[in-house]
């Protein structure tokens, strides 16, 4: 459709805004064909897995993103605010306060790697990832999550920074706490 | 900050490759199945299939920002988790109704757009061109079919040109208009109570000076005064209405004569019971005091009038359709007049009698031939009034008597006179003439004349007959009077009772008697 060819060369920004002025249809429509899996699959690495929950917390974000437009800021980056919605589904779905506090405390301060890997742990790797998966599974919550958003969702730190709403040195840190503890894992004997 | 863990952000270390490399995740049976299902609804719900290619391809060219293409980049990636059917099925059905709900906002987008705004302007932020040129585009394609778009509210409320809010301001101005009629019709309907009053207590006090020069001089008072009730009584509903009207002015100008007496004996009894009477309500100081503008001969005749007032009590009572005014105010006066009246025939047999007898035969033929709960209702308001008015009956007789003449035994004289007042040889309502002057508004004087039927003679006695001045004024007054009791004509005779020469004393005809 010509309509739909149109739709797709416009950036996120404006379909966003004119969802937010009652063109919903077919500018929705665009912005869910871009994005609706990057943003599943942020969700379901979220939810460890669990298809059926991230489906329904994705189903969640969509509704709430055509519902509560209005609160789009045009300036703010538009996945971003999508993933935020979804985000704050699945903390409001998933997590309970004391889950969240304890995702925090268990943080530990593991030392950073100066080197990289070889790359004869590299190629194991390669030929073992369900244990760089498990190993990604095995993240804290709020770790997981910026390296999913870094990595799967091809987010700046400013973007993640925003996307959970924490600052730009959280999300650093946190990435740097996800780093040492993949290393550590992945490079521990098996 | 080490370096590994720089070049690890920047995903340029192999454990950001390994990473990326990541979708060799094994999906389960039920992820394949749900992949399927996905797959297949987004083939059936895009319309063209090749449309995110070409979307994909042609976004570079128009605005290829990097978050489009790391979307693309994104899309086209192998993926560890793909979104189920389902979801964009139920997206769709969301998206469908949200647009359905916001057609009020979108119309208006778009009309204003199509109507020269800028689509900036109307969105209220920076957009791309293309997003521009998108929205001019659904305008058009919008605007051809206003049907399709909501009204605008003006025209939304616009009936064959007039506005809603227009028809129901003249919807409004209609009824109060009606409202406003019909209250004006009532209140003409409907003559002052306190004037009326007035008016025939100023005619009644001028009776006896009209009495002592006629022939017939008591009797026909309290016959005049049956007449109308009886007449209403006699034809119900067989009656004109302006025969019913004629007749309930008549009955309550008879009442009002009444009244008239009751005041004029509580009057002569102490000056201070007409202040008392006149608070009852508000009255114009012009029109209030009746025996101060009555001549001195009249004034005697008033004086004359008064033992005959002071049977006002069983008068009353021997007429339950003229009742006291303390009673008769509580209901309107076109429900006194309507009310049924007793038979006339014993009060005008006894109005052949003398006075006192004919009261008391009166009094006690109605009460024989009136139903048995209305005789007794009367006759304990007639108890309970002439109780009340026995003090000052007595002392208005008393004063009223000339001096040296015995006293008429009234109420010793009336049989159960203790039980029941004796009945009042009324003055003929036909004898209350009115006394006015040339300088006097004809429409004011016409207001206050009692009714007659149309077509009668009246008399009107003047010092000068034959004036010019007079026979305007009193054709002037004619046509004041409503045309149902217009006079034919004023017989003007001469009198030379009086010295001004601008007196007049209007005497309205005789009421047909009814038998």
């Amino acid at each position: 459709m010509e309509t739909a060819a149109e739709l797709a060369a416009l950036p996120d920004e404006d379909l966003m805004l004119l969802v937010a002025n009652g063109l919903v249809e077919k500018p929705a429509s665009e912005l869910f064909r871009r994005h609706n899996r990057a943003l599943f699959n942020f969700i379901a690495w979220q939810c460890q897995g669990d298809t059926a929950q991230a489906e329904d917390i994705a189903q969640r974000t969509w509704e709430k993103l055509m519902t509560r437009c209005a609160d789009y800021q045009p300036q703010a980056a538009f996945r971003s605010f999508l993933f935020q919605i979804a985000r704050n589904q699945w903390l409001d779905l998933r997590r309970s306060p004391a889950e969240s506090r304890r995702a925090e405390l268990d943080e530990t301060r593991p030392e950073t790697p100066t080197d990289d890997l070889t790359p004869e742990a590299e190629l194991a790797l390669r030929q073992n990832l369900a244990q760089v998966h498990q190993a990604l599974l095995a993240l804290p919550e709020n770790q997981r999550e910026v390296v999913v958003l870094r990595f799967f969702g091809e987010m700046s730190l400013e973007e993640i920074a925003h996307t959970v709403g924490e600052g730009f040195e959280t999300v650093k840190s946190r990435l740097r706490y996800a780093f040492a503890r993949l290393r550590r894992e992945l490079e521990a004997p098996s | 900050m080490s370096e590994a863990f720089e070049r690890f952000l920047q995903g340029e270390d192999r454990l950001a490759r390994l990473l990326c490399a990541l979708p060799a995740y094994t999906p389960s049976a039920e992820f394949d199945a749900a992949f399927a299902r996905a797959a297949h609804a987004a083939q059936a719900a895009r319309v063209a299939p090749g449309a995110i290619q070409s979307a994909s391809a042609a976004a570079p060219t128009v605005s290829p920002g990097p978050l489009a293409l790391a979307a693309a980049r994104i899309a086209a990636a192998p993926s560890a988790f793909e979104p189920p059917a389902s979801l964009e099925a139920n997206f769709l059905k969301l998206a469908a109704r949200i647009e359905s709900a916001q057609a009020p906002r979108r119309a208006a987008l778009l009309a204003g757009i199509g109507h020269g705004d800028s689509p900036q302007a109307m969105l209220g932020a920076a957009i791309q061109p293309a997003t521009e040129e998108w929205l001019r585009a659904q305008a058009l394609t919008a605007s051809p079919t206003p049907a399709a778009t909501p009204a605008s509210p003006d025209r939304q409320r616009s009936f064959l040109g007039f506005r809603c809010f227009d028809l129901r301001l003249a919807a409004v101005a209609g009824i109060l208009a009606v409202v406003g009629t019909q209250l004006a019709l009532l209140l003409i309907d409907r003559p002052d109570a306190p004037q009326l009053a007035e008016q025939d207590s100023f005619q009644t006090a001028l009776a006896p000076a009209e009495a002592a020069k006629r022939i017939n001089p008591a009797g026909n008072a309290e016959r005049s005064l049956g007449e109308a009730p009886a007449a209403l009584k006699q034809t119900p509903a067989a009656t004109s209405p302006e025969r019913q009207d004629e007749l309930r002015l008549a009955t309550r100008e008879a009442a009002a004569a009444s009244v008239a007496l009751k005041k004029s004996a509580a009057g002569a009894a102490a000056p201070h019971a007409l202040l008392a009477d006149a608070a009852d309500g508000p009255r114009p100081a012009s029109a209030s005091p009746p025996l101060a503008t009555v001549a001195p001969a009249d004034r005697a005749a008033v004086a004359a009038t008064l033992p005959a007032a002071a049977q006002l009590p069983a008068s009353k009572t021997a007429r339950p359709g003229i009742r006291s005014r303390d009673t008769a105010d509580e209901t309107p006066a076109d429900t006194r007049a309507a009310a049924p009246d007793p038979p006339a025939a014993p009060a005008m047999s006894a109005a052949a009698e003398p006075p006192e007898k004919a009261a008391a035969s009166a009094f006690s033929g109605a009460l024989k031939e009136e139903a048995p709960p209305r005789a007794r209702a009367i006759d304990d308001v007639a108890r309970r009034e002439a109780k009340q008015l026995q003090h000052s009956v007595r002392a208005a007789a008393a004063l009223a008597t000339t001096p040296g003449e015995p006293r008429q035994p009234i109420l010793a004289a009336a049989p159960g006179a203790a039980a029941a007042p004796a009945a009042m040889p009324r003055q003929r309502t036909t004898e209350s003439s009115l006394s006015v002057t040339l300088a006097d508004d004809p429409a004011r004087v016409a207001s206050r004349l009692p009714a007659r039927p149309a077509g009668a003679v009246w008399a009107v006695y003047s010092t000068h007959a034959r004036r010019p001045e007079l026979d305007r004024w009193l054709e002037n007054l004619r046509q004041q009077i409503p045309a149902s009791g217009r006079p034919a004509r004023f017989e003007v005779i001469e009198d030379d009772t009086s010295t001004d020469p601008t007196h007049l004393r209007i005497v309205p005809p005789a009421l047909p008697e009814r038998r």
